[in-house]
């Protein structure tokens, strides 16, 4: 006779039969999220259908109806429901369509999330005194960076934390890495995260959330370079310089030594030219200066010569004028002697003068017994007039 | 190495651009730009000097 349990009673002893971890492999059906917590999926192949439930936080890879994983998990008859189904502990992603389309979901999501933004790239030093890297030391991926960076340039500090690249452990070990860096006073202004390249399944650590996360959070910006020019990784999207190559990544970080030499002769060329361009400007301004203050000076000294000239113009002047008046004196003396009334009084005229020596012009002028003085050619007399009536005929005569 | 391990590369390009930048203006007083052409031209053979002789130094970090 078997014995009569409770629900509770039964359910308690099959979780208790049925406990232990399986790993199940299979295709995600109806895959939905629950308050943005809870994850629940089908896992199903051609026969049978198992459901599965966990949780964000322990579900690394963004999954997809269609994809085909492998779960890690122990089943379980949960009370409350009576359902049957796998609590989800970890889910591994299994061949390249499936990590394909891992890849491009998280790709989306952090692409909307801002983390790939153009404008939050930082500029890199442009020469850098201390570098970090980050890859693993026996890699052709840094034994490449190495030798571009020795053939480019010198004087770097090159600090290598040494990661696994590949397998479980990369993804923690290289945000180890980047926090080392972050959080240690190392001094490196830039950081470089390379490896060789691979299958998606290798390049699965530059793939995943935590490191794409960790090169976003870096202070020190970061280049990445990730294998052969047709690999991409989301590394690469975030880091703030994307290198097609590890090689790449040294000619990103350092100058190279020839390019630099010329730049150099040039700069000193540019100031050298510049110099002597403004020495020449300055040339000729002293030069113009020196003609506008010799000629505000040159004006007095030109008058001052102009009028040494005049001077000595003068007694040229001084000679002409005194010709001009000996000229008029003696054209004066011509006229005179034609006018002397003396050489018409020798031609028989005479000259009646009042007593007072007022020459007489007018009879009208001589009253009755006034005296007068007639004067000839030679000599004079003097006379009275006896009658004033034949004024008229003596004026005549004596005129 | 006859370097001077004093020597900044990086602050002596930087000194270098400055001087550069500081010709690119128009109007400089001729003592000063003297002055300033001698310290580039110093600062060029200083960083070519140090070009010459400097090689890179490789460390691991202990985690």
């Amino acid at each position: 006779m078997l014995p009569v349990m409770t629900v509770s009673e039964f359910i308690e002893q099959v979780n208790g039969i049925i406990a232990g971890e399986f790993v199940i492999e299979g295709e995600v059906s109806q895959y939905k999220i629950s308050q943005g917590k809870w994850i629940f999926f089908d896992l199903k192949d051609d026969k049978a259908v198992v459901n599965c439930f966990a949780t964000v936080f322990n579900l690394t890879h963004p999954l997809e109806d269609g994809m085909k994983i492998r779960v890690l998990g122990y089943p379980k008859v949960h009370d409350k429901s009576g359902r049957f189904s796998v609590t989800v502990q970890k889910v591994e992603l299994v061949g390249e369509g499936s990590l394909k389309k891992a890849y491009l979901l998280l790709k989306k999501k952090l692409e909307d999330e801002g983390l790939f933004a153009i404008e939050r790239k930082r500029a890199l030093p442009k020469i850098p005194m201390k570098v970090g890297v980050i890859a693993s030391r026996d890699s052709a991926a840094f034994g490449d960076f190495i030798r571009i960076l020795n053939n480019r340039w010198g004087g770097v500090e090159v600090n290598l934390f040494h990661v696994v690249v590949q397998g479980e452990q990369a993804p923690l070990e290289i945000t180890q890495a980047f926090n080392y860096f972050n959080t240690h006073d190392t001094g490196c202004e830039v950081l470089v995260l390379i490896r060789g390249g691979g299958s998606l399944e290798d390049l699965a650590a530059f793939n995943s959330e935590e490191v794409v996360r960790a090169v976003y959070g870096s202070k020190i910006p970061v280049v990445c370079g990730v294998g052969h020019e047709r690999d991409e990784s989301l590394a690469d999207f975030v880091a703030d310089r994307r290198a097609s190559t590890p090689s790449n990544a040294a000619e990103i970080v350092v100058p190279d030594k020839a390019d630099f030499l010329n730049e150099l002769d040039f700069s000193l060329e540019h100031i050298f030219s510049s110099m002597q361009n403004k020495i020449h400007r300055w040339r000729r301004l002293v030069e113009q200066n020196l003609y506008t203050i010799s000629s505000v000076l040159e004006a007095p000294l030109q008058k001052c010569r102009n009028l040494i000239l005049d001077f000595n113009r003068v007694p040229q002047t001084l000679q002409s004028v005194l010709s001009q008046r000996q000229a008029f004196v003696l054209s004066a003396q011509r006229l005179f002697k034609n006018v002397d009334p003396k050489r018409v009084l020798k031609r028989g005229y005479s000259i009646v003068k009042n007593a007072k020596g007022v020459l007489v012009k007018d009879a009208k002028q001589l009253d009755i017994g006034a005296e007068f003085v007639v004067e000839f050619g030679q000599g004079s007399v003097l006379g009275e007039v006896l009658d004033p009536k034949n004024k008229k005929i003596k004026q005549g005569k004596l005129l | 190495m006859a370097i001077d391990k004093k020597f900044n590369f990086a602050k002596s390009y930087q000194d270098l651009q400055k001087i550069v930048e500081w010709f690119e203006k128009e109007e400089v007083d001729l003592e000063e730009g003297i002055t300033k052409f001698e310290e580039g031209s110093k600062i060029v053979t200083d960083l070519k000097n140090y070009l010459e002789k400097m090689e890179n130094k490789i460390k691991e970090l202990k985690k």
